[in-house]
C-alpha cells in the first residue's frame, strides 16, 4: 500500500446543463452544503477552502472573493487555483499533507455565459498568434490533423470515439449531452474546423461540484472504507513549443509518472481499472491514452478499434461521457473526479465497479494547446 | 511531521511608473527570476514547480501564465496559477510552502507579476471585484477601501491627519534608500501634509503609486536549503484568513480578522510578545494609515494605540521593531508583486542582504499582505534566520 494520507470525506454535484440558472456563489453554496452533509462533518470542521475557477469564466475580477464564503471560508484559510480541478485538489492535498489543515473543501461552479472562442483567443500571446484568430477549437483541430497524419487515424476513428462517449453519457444522470449520438450522426454533423465535426467538440456546460478532503486521522473516524487520493502529479507545456512535441503531451506523461510513483503503481495498464481523460475534443483521448502509458505511441487507434477502451473493454475510459458530453470549464475536473468516486463506491446503478484504482486527468486545454497544464489524480479504495 | 522549508533566493526588479514602463512583461519576469535563481544558486532545471501569481483582469488578458515562457516551464516544471487578488503573491508563497513541506517537491519558485502596466484604468477593473448588486454600482475602488477605515479610525480613537502623514514620511524616507523602490523622493512630513487631498482624509503622498516591477522567491526543503544556501531563512508559519464578500457586515474599525490570524500564528510559533520578539516587519500599506491598524491587529500595540507607536518612532529604524524599511507598498505597488515583495524584503533583511536600510541582525521577521474586496483577505508569513 502506498502512503495514504488524504481521503475523500464527501462530494456532491448538481449535474450539468446547457444554461445557467443561478449565480455561481449560490451554486457553490448548494453543492458544498450537500458535500458536507454527505461527509458527516460540519462547517466548523473546515480548515481551508480551495476554489477552482478562472476570473474570465466567472465574468468578474478576483471572483474568489464572491465564491469562497459560499464554500464556508469565512474566518478560514482560502485560496483560488486557476489551473483546473485536479490542480485544486492537489493544492488541498498539499495543505493536508504539510500538516496545515485536516479538512479542506474544494468547490467550483460554472454559471456565467460567455464566448469561449474569444476567451480562448485572449489567452494567446498578443504579438504572434492572437492576431491570427487562433483559439481552442482551431488549435485542437491542428493537433488532431497532426495526429491523423502521424498515426493514420481517420475521421471515422474520431467519430467512433465520440459516439463511445455519447453512449456512456446517456447512463450518467449528471451529464449534460445525453443524446447518445451514433458514429454516423457524428460524421454527419457539420465540420467546424477540419477534421473536427460539431459532435467531436465539447459543449459549454453549467453546473457545480464540490469535494471534501480530510487527513488520515479524520478519515478513519468518519468512514470504515473511504476513497483515498493515493497519487497525483502535474506537468506543463511550454508556450512556444514544437507541435510534434505537443501531440506527445509530455506534460501529461510527466504528471502521470509522478502520480504513479506516489501511488506506488508500477504497471498502470494492469493496476488501474478505469480512467477519465480530458477530451475537450474526441481525438485528444487517443493522445492521452498514449501519454498516460496505457498504450505505445501511435497505437491508441488500434486499441480503440479493438474495443479496449469501451465500457466492456480492459480499460473503460470516460465512463461519465467525458468532457465531450459535460464541459464545465471551471469545474470539469471536480465533476469527473466525483463520477469516479461514485464508481469506486458503487453508487451508480447502471455501472458496477470492477476495480479499486482509477485515474483522472485534467487540463486547461479549453484555452488551447500551447502552454497548457496537465494534472493527474489517482483514487484508490481498499478492497 | 511537515518538512522544514526555507527561502533561499529573492529576486526584485527596479520599479518604475506603470505609465512609463518600456520593458516587455516577460523581460521583467526574467530579470526577477534570474536574480532569485542566482541568489539561490539553482538553475531553472532545479525548480520542481512554479507558482504564478496575478489577477487576470489587471493583465488585460487571460491566463498570462500560459504565454510567458520566463518560468522555464516544461513537463518537469509545472506552473500553477494562483489568483486571490492583492494577496496573490502571499497565497502563492503559502502554496509553495505547502508543496515543499508536504514532500511533493524540493525546490519551488513563486513569481509575483507586475500588474500595473497592462491596462489603462485598473480601478474600473477592480470595481468588478465588488459585490455586483449593492456595492459595485457605487463605483468603489481602492481609495474608498482605505478612506472608509481611515475616517472611522479617526472618529473612534482620535487619530489625526498628522499621524497618517507621519506614517507616510517614515515610508518615504526608507524608500529613498531602497534602489528597487518606485517613489524615492523621500517626502517629508511637511511635504506630505501639503500634498493635494485626494479623498479625505487621504492625501496624494499617503497613497501608493501604480508601479511596474516584479518579484520572485525560491523556496527549498531543509536538505536542499542547507546544500545550496549559506543564509537560509526558515519559514516558521504561513496562513491566510477570509472575510465576508459583502462589506455591509463590517464595522470598519481596524483589521479584526488580521488579529485573529496573527494570534493563531503566534500560538503556532510560540511568539508571546510580538513587539519584542519580532525584529523586522513588512506590512501591506498601500495607504499610509493601514500601518497603524496593522500594528494593532498584529499585537504590536493595543487597539487604538497605533498612532502612538508611530509618534514614538517605535517602528522606525532606531525603534524596537522597524517596519517597512523598504518603503512599503506605499512607495512601490506593482499589484500582485507587492504582496510577494513584503515576504521577499523580510527574507532579505533576515539574510542581511537588504539593499537599503538594513535592520541590525534581525532574527525573526513578519510579512503581511491584504487584498480582495475591502480587505477580504489577509495573509501572514513569519520567517526566521
Amino acid at each position: 500500500m502506498s502512503r495514504m494520507k488524504v481521503a475523500v470525506a464527501g462530494y456532491a454535484t448538481m449535474g450539468y446543463q446547457g444554461e445557467g440558472h443561478a449565480r455561481a456563489d449560490e451554486l457553490i453554496f448548494n453543492v458544498t452544503s450537500a458535500a458536507l452533509e454527505k461527509s458527516r462533518i460540519t462547517r466548523d470542521d473546515i480548515d481551508a477552502v480551495v476554489i477552482a475557477t478562472e476570473d474570465v469564466n466567472d465574468g468578474i475580477t478576483i471572483s474568489n472573493g464572491l465564491l469562497v464564503p459560499a464554500a464556508g471560508a469565512y474566518n478560514r484559510d482560502s485560496v483560488r487555483i486557476e489551473t483546473g480541478g485536479v490542480f485544486s485538489l492537489v493544492s488541498a492535498c498539499a495543505s493536508i499533507m504539510s500538516g496545515q489543515a485536516k479538512c479542506v473543501v474544494v468547490s467550483s461552479a460554472d454559471a456565467v455565459k460567455y464566448d469561449p472562442v474569444s476567451i480562448s483567443n485572449k489567452s494567446y500571446d498578443p504579438y504572434f498568434q492572437r492576431p491570427l484568430g487562433v483559439n481552442h477549437i482551431v488549435s485542437s483541430a491542428m493537433l488532431s490533423a497532426l495526429y491523423m497524419h502521424k498515426h493514420h487515424a481517420t475521421e471515422n476513428d474520431f467519430a467512433l470515439l465520440s459516439a463511445m462517449n455519447y453512449g456512456l453519457a446517456v447512463k450518467n444522470p449528471y451529464a449534460h449531452i445525453k443524446k447518445g449520438y451514433s458514429p454516423e450522426e457524428v460524421l454527419n454533423s457539420p465540420i467546424v474546423s477540419w477534421p473536427l465535426h460539431l459532435y467531436d467538440i465539447s459543449p459549454i456546460s453549467f453546473g457545480a461540484s464540490s469535494i471534501v478532503l480530510v487527513s488520515e486521522d479524520k478519515a478513519t473516524s468518519i468512514s470504515d472504507n473511504p476513497v483515498w487520493i493515493s497519487g497525483y502529479g502535474m506537468g506543463s507545456e511550454p508556450y512556444f513549443a514544437d507541435w510534434d512535441d505537443l501531440v506527445k503531451m509530455p506534460g501529461l506523461t510527466y504528471a502521470a509518472k509522478s502520480a504513479y510513483k506516489m501511488a506506488c503503481i508500477e504497471n498502470p495498464k494492469k493496476e488501474i481499472g478505469a480512467i477519465e481523460v480530458c477530451n475537450l475534443v474526441s481525438p485528444l483521448e487517443l493522445m492521452e491514452y498514449e501519454a498516460l502509458g496505457f498504450c505505445d505511441v501511435g497505437s491508441g487507434i488500434d486499441m480503440l478499434r479493438r474495443g479496449k477502451y469501451s465500457e466492456e473493454g480492459n480499460l473503460p475510459v470516460n465512463l461519465s461521457g467525458g468532457v465531450l458530453c459535460t464541459n464545465g470549464l471551471n469545474s470539469s475536473g471536480l465533476f469527473r473526479t466525483i463520477y469516479m468516486l461514485m464508481y469506486l463506491r458503487n453508487e451508480l446503478p447502471s455501472l458496477a465497479c470492477k476495480s479499486n484504482k482509477v485515474l483522472i486527468s485534467d487540463s486547461d486545454f479549453h484555452l488551447g494547446f500551447p502552454g497548457g497544464n496537465q494534472g493527474v489524480l489517482i483514487l484508490e479504495r481498499r478492497t | 511531521m511537515p518538512r522544514k522549508v526555507a527561502v533561499i533566493g529573492v529576486g526584485n526588479t527596479q520599479a518604475v511608473s506603470a505609465f512609463s514602463e518600456t520593458r516587455e512583461i516577460s523581460q521583467i519576469a526574467f530579470s526577477a527570476i534570474y536574480a532569485a535563481t542566482k541568489m539561490a544558486k539553482v538553475s531553472m532545471h532545479d525548480i520542481d514547480i512554479t507558482f504564478f501569481c496575478t489577477v487576470d483582469g489587471f493583465e488585460g488578458t487571460n491566463r498570462l501564465d500560459r504565454t510567458m515562457n520566463s518560468f522555464g516551464q516544461s513537463s518537469h516544471n509545472p506552473v500553477v496559477m494562483v489568483n486571490t487578488g492583492g494577496t496573490g503573491g502571499a497565497s502563492g508563497f503559502k502554496e509553495a510552502y505547502h508543496y515543499v513541506a508536504s514532500g511533493f517537491c524540493d525546490v519551488a519558485m513563486v513569481y509575483g507579476n507586475s500588474t500595473g502596466a497592462s491596462v489603462v484604468n485598473g480601478q474600473q477593473i477592480l470595481n468588478t471585484a465588488s459585490p455586483p448588486l449593492f456595492e459595485k454600482p457605487f463605483g468603489i475602488g481602492a481609495l474608498q477601501m482605505a478612506a472608509f477605515y481611515a475616517t472611522r479610525y479617526m472618529h473612534e480613537y482620535g487619530a489625526t491627519e498628522e499621524d497618517f502623514a507621519l506614517a507616510a514620511a517614515k515610508n518615504h524616507k526608507a524608500a529613498a534608500k531602497n534602489p528597487y523602490a518606485h517613489f524615492r523622493k523621500g517626502y517629508s512630513f511637511e511635504q506630505i501634509l501639503a500634498s493635494p487631498m485626494i479623498g479625505w482624509p487621504l492625501r496624494r503622498y499617503e497613497i501608493c503609486p501604480i508601479s511596474s516591477c516584479a518579484s520572485a522567491i525560491i523556496l527549498a526543503s531543509e536538505e536542499r536549503a542547507k546544500e545550496l544556501s549559506d543564509t537560509p531563512v526558515w519559514i516558521m508559519a504561513v496562513g491566510s484568513i477570509t472575510d465576508t464578500f459583502q462589506t455591509g457586515y463590517r464595522d470598519y474599525i481596524g483589521f479584526k480578522q488580521l488579529r485573529t490570524l496573527s494570534e493563531k500564528l503566534y500560538r503556532a510559533t510560540g511568539i508571546n510578545n510580538p513587539l519584542k520578539e519580532i525584529d523586522v516587519a513588512e506590512l501591506f500599506n498601500p495607504f499610509s494609515p493601514f500601518e497603524l491598524w496593522e500594528y494593532e491587529a498584529l499585537g504590536f500595540c493595543d487597539e487604538g494605540k497605533g498612532s502612538q507607536l508611530i509618534r514614538d518612532g517605535v517602528t522606525d529604524i532606531d525603534g524596537e521593531l522597524p517596519v517597512n524599511m523598504s518603503g512599503g507598498t506605499l512607495c512601490t505597488n506593482a499589484g500582485i508583486s507587492a504582496s510577494l515583495n513584503r515576504i521577499g524584503d523580510v527574507a532579505l533583511q533576515l539574510m542581511g542582504k537588504f539593499e537599503g536600510i538594513q535592520v541590525r541582525s534581525p532574527r525573526i521577521g513578519l510579512a503581511h499582505a491584504w487584498g480582495g474586496n475591502l480587505g477580504q483577505f489577509n495573509s501572514i508569513a513569519i520567517l526566521a534566520r
